[in-house]
């Protein structure tokens, strides 16, 4: 396929050439079924040439080099998502963390809890928990009495994230840092939950002291169940 | 015992024999901390009984 020409104004008169028709008026954005009946018709791209695919519902450009999706990387890979009912434990699919991206985003909401409890997070691996005492932890908040709390530990079985209650089930954001690597896992979450009743931020440092490679992770209440939904991230390295 | 189920992936399942063990460390150890931490509030309400003072006003004095 010719290459784009740019714009052309054609005024009366003018004679409409097989150049101008492939460098003008065929540089619009064709549509195929596939990239591989892209392939197929269009042996020859050129740089700027665009394209629509039906079966990925994506618009492509040619770089010169290759097709690449409009509008480039996004920050944020969705990666999946689920949903829990009256749950004792929820587990991110296995192979959730991968070498595709280092650091990843959960964002994690209860919508009903069974009774007052401490949520909790341990690391997965090949469908198992790391349930030895290698976690550090440590949470902090605010009340909505003004006043403040933290507490935490070491070489706990889980990393802790919030305490919770009926009335205010735990809604947040925890960040993972290097999952699948095996230096130490990090955690830190941005949330809301309870402490001594009171409705309160939750905010948590976690860290996993093993050179277990996680490719997935366990959230769960200390005793009762859980209900809700989860969406899962990767954060893009460029 | 009661039947618990996890969230694994897509798949809601009953836990396994492995998941039955940890959850019963677990509760065990859960127990203990509510126990210390009950042991705890009786042993700070008896000294502030022996003190004949409030909470509040020991928090007044450690401020």
């Amino acid at each position: 396929m010719a290459a784009g020409l740019g714009l052309k104004t054609f005024v009366t008169g003018d004679v409409l050439t097989a150049a101008d028709t492939n460098g003008y008026l065929m540089q619009g954005v064709w549509v195929f079924a596939s990239a591989a009946a892209r392939t197929s018709a269009v042996t020859s791209p050129q740089e700027g040439n665009m394209s629509y695919l039906k079966d990925t519902d994506k618009v492509e450009y040619y770089s010169g080099s290759a097709w690449v999706g409009v509008g480039g990387t996004p920050g944020l890979a969705f990666i999946n998502s689920g949903t829990f009912t009256t749950s004792s434990a929820v587990s991110l699919a296995t192979s959730t963390f991968t070498t595709a991206y280092t650091n990843y985003f959960v964002q994690f909401t209860i919508t009903a809890c069974s009774s007052a409890n401490d949520l909790g997070l341990r690391g997965r691996t090949s469908g198992t928990d790391l349930s030895t005492t290698v976690y550090d932890y440590a949470v902090n908040g605010g009340k909505t009495n003004s006043t403040t709390y933290t507490f935490g530990g070491t070489s706990a079985d889980r990393i802790y994230l919030s305490s919770m209650t009926t009335g205010t089930p735990y809604r947040g954001s925890i960040t993972l840092f290097s999952p699948q690597t095996t230096a130490n896992t990090y955690v830190s979450t941005q949330g809301l939950g309870t402490e001594s009743s009171l409705g309160a931020t939750a905010n948590a440092y976690g860290n996993a002291r093993t050179a277990a490679q996680f490719d997935a992770a366990t959230i769960f209440p200390s005793t009762g169940t859980i209900t809700g939904f989860y969406n899962v991230y990767g954060f893009s390295n460029s | 015992m009661e039947k618990l189920f996890i969230q694994d992936g897509d798949v809601k399942r009953e836990f396994n024999e492995a998941e039955y063990a940890q959850y019963a460390i677990d509760q065990a150890e859960n127990k203990k901390q509510a126990d210390e931490a009950k042991a705890k509030a009786a042993a700070k309400a008896a000294l502030l009984s022996k003190l004949g003072i409030t909470a509040d006003e020991a928090a007044l004095l450690l401020a």
